[in-house]
């Protein structure tokens, strides 16, 4: 498609041309990929270890002694 | 030519000059030397022999001012090994159209690069994190850095003295007339103006630190001339607020932060 | 001399012999496909791998190595991405307070330690509030007793180790707060001695006081058994059978030992994870840079001779 590389024509011109607009860009870009990549791979770790948090448990060990 | 030592050649010479005969008539007679055959070497392929085969009149030439100005020879001979490993898919053959394909091949390069060095930043600010939150206190500091008081410990018209942070902290808990003896006092008589009312959130409860602002002792509780306390060292009257009134001391003693986690609890630090 | 009168007069032949006469013109390139360098790769791991089994396999026994070695149980924090089971370590606290806090110590573990782990915030000072813990020294300069608060540590059931000494027959109960990281074999060590007492066997002498448990190195252990069928009750109702109990007390130490554990295993994952693409990328940014190199062609043109 002519508008890929037409996008990829003004990507290239725009950032990574030049090593300052690719900096710019990086480090522009790790702040929300870090929250991203922590919340995704704190809810996936979540997910295969179900059960065992204490957030999980919390409601379990009330003081009128609940079935678990 | 002549097979003479350099030396004697240049004085026949120079001699012959000096007297201003031609140096034809100096010149001993030498009979030429016998003419040898030299073998040729024999024929090998090394890049000086094939430098001699390469031709000369195959060539182009090109010549401008503003351009490039070149000679190329046509170095057909010359075996150039494959480096199909290192080339791009999209410009190994030689028809592709580069143009086309252009977009493509920067854009994997620089994609690529761009997310790695997204997740370097990621793996250094984690790291700087992990080095610089060392420095931060440890957590059984943090756990004796704020003290719980059960305020309905104290009964009224009594303080209660307690260490926090190692500095003695006092507790009073004042009656009604203390506080509006201290709420009609002229702030502007003070030493350090400030009104009761912004040292004590709540009235009813005044929470000092106990180290006296002169030099740092310990003021005793409901002495001096003022309501509160006195200061033993060198003789600093403080009011019942805590305000210096009298003596060498330069500010009220201290106010810590604080707050009130209901009507009977106060949480200090 | 004759090399003197060659340069001054520029005749060819008589020019020292060049240098260039052996040179055989070849370009030297390595054909690197990737399979053959994969092949290399795998082809050392094998031998350094071979070479590391063959050392491990050579050793001699030893004699102090024959001692009853633990089972591995299948814990449900075993593995790379496991995380250890909250519930258990609940369960576990009220084990070791109702039964091993008489003897057993825990000096490093904290009441706000269990905040946010096994019980709110709120739960844990009414924990702490009812420990009476040393404190002082006061006014007139002497040790007072207060109830505790989240930020004391578990309180000792004795004074010093001479005292838990006197009163355990000379053997002193060790401190638990490291223990699953103090004995070989781990919480799999601790579940089988607690669940491993039985009767000496014939010819075994043991000395008034002791008793037989033969995962513990020597077989003589201080201790007596502690666990049996249900001599607490679990708060959130499960049945309190013996090896109910011994799990949930290890899964409890294992946590007082490793309190990290749990992010431990997650940042270890995120880790790997980051590090395996950087890896890929790293390697894809060498060969980009390298193919100038790799693909270098130099061509001597030297000059005529004629």
């Amino acid at each position: 498609m002519s508008s890929l590389a037409n996008l990829s024509k003004n990507l290239y011109h725009a950032v990574f041309r030049r090593t300052s607009t690719f900096v710019i860009a990086v480090v522009v870009l790790a702040y929300p990929f870090e929250r991203a990549f922590n919340v995704g791979t704190e809810r996936y770790f979540r997910f295969i270890n179900k059960g065992k948090f204490y957030d999980d448990i919390k409601g379990q060990f009330g003081q009128d002694a609940e079935e678990e | 030519m002549i097979m003479l030592p350099k030396s004697q050649l240049i004085q026949a010479v120079s001699r012959a000059v000096s007297r201003g005969t031609p140096a034809s008539s100096v010149l001993p007679d030498v009979t030429p030397p016998l003419k040898v055959v030299v073998e040729p070497p024999p024929k090998k392929l090394t890049n000086y022999s094939l430098a001699l085969s390469t031709p000369n009149s195959a060539i182009t030439s090109s010549c401008s001012i503003a351009g490039v100005s070149q000679v190329r020879w046509a170095h057909t001979d010359l075996k150039v090994p494959d480096f199909s490993n290192y080339r791009r898919d999209q410009t190994k053959s030689s028809s592709a159209n580069a143009v086309e394909s252009d977009g493509i091949r920067k854009m994997t390069s620089y994609l690529l690069v761009g997310a790695g060095a997204v997740a370097a930043t990621y793996t250094a600010k984690a790291v700087v994190r992990g080095i610089v939150g060392n420095l931060s206190p440890a957590a059984d500091v943090v756990a004796l850095a704020k003290v719980e008081v059960k305020l309905s410990d104290i009964p009224e018209g009594r303080s209660m003295k307690m260490k926090w942070r190692g500095k003695p902290l006092f507790i009073r808990h004042r009656t009604d007339e203390e506080i509006e003896a201290e709420a009609q006092v002229d702030i502007s008589t003070l030493r350090h103006p400030e009104t009761d009312l912004d040292r004590a959130k709540n009235p009813k409860f005044l929470i000092l630190i106990g180290v006296c602002t002169h030099l740092g002792c310990v003021p005793i509780a409901d002495a001096g001339d003022f309501g509160g306390y006195y200061c033993p060292c060198h003789g600093s009257h403080y009011d019942g607020s805590g305000r210096i009134r009298k003596g060498p001391a330069p500010f009220n003693l201290e106010v810590p932060p604080y707050e009130f986690l209901d009507e009977n609890v106060v949480v200090v630090g | 001399m004759a090399a003197l009168v060659g340069r001054s007069t520029k005749q060819a032949l008589l020019r020292a012999k060049p240098a260039l006469s052996n040179q055989q013109a070849t370009f030297v390139t390595l054909k690197s496909k990737t399979s053959k360098r994969v092949a290399w790769f795998l082809g050392s791991l094998a031998v350094g791998g071979g070479t590391v089994v063959a050392g491990a396999l050579a050793q001699p026994t030893f004699a102090s190595d024959l001692v009853l070695h633990p089972p591995k149980f299948p814990w449900s924090h075993n593995g790379p991405l496991q995380t250890l089971d909250h519930a258990s370590i609940r369960r576990g606290y009220e084990v070791y307070k109702q039964v091993c806090a008489a003897c057993h110590s825990m000096q490093y573990v904290c009441y706000r330690n269990l905040v946010n782990v096994i019980m709110t915030e709120d739960e844990a000072k009414a924990e702490a509030e009812e420990a009476m813990v040393e404190d002082g020294p006061n006014d007139v300069g002497e040790m007072f007793e207060r109830p505790g608060k989240l930020s004391d540590h578990f309180p000792s059931p004795y004074k010093n180790e001479e005292q838990a000494r006197a009163a355990n027959n000379g053997a002193y109960p060790p401190d638990l707060s490291y223990i699953v990281q103090a004995r070989h074999g781990g919480e799999d060590y601790i579940f089988s001695l607690l669940t491993g007492y039985s009767d000496p066997p014939a010819g075994v002498k043991l000395m008034d006081g002791q008793h037989f448990n033969a995962y513990f190195p020597g077989g003589a252990i201080g201790m007596a058994q502690a666990l049996y069928n249900e001599i607490i009750e679990y708060s959130d109702g499960t049945p309190a059978t013996q090896s109910q109990l011994a799990k949930d007390v290890c899964v409890f130490l294992k946590w007082a030992g490793e309190p990290e554990h749990d992010s431990r295993k997650l940042y270890g994952m995120r880790a790997l994870i980051i590090l395996s693409f950087l890896l890929g990328v790293a390697y894809y940014m060498k060969r980009l840079k390298w193919t100038t190199v790799k693909t270098r062609k130099l061509a001597f043109k030297p000059p005529s001779y004629k």
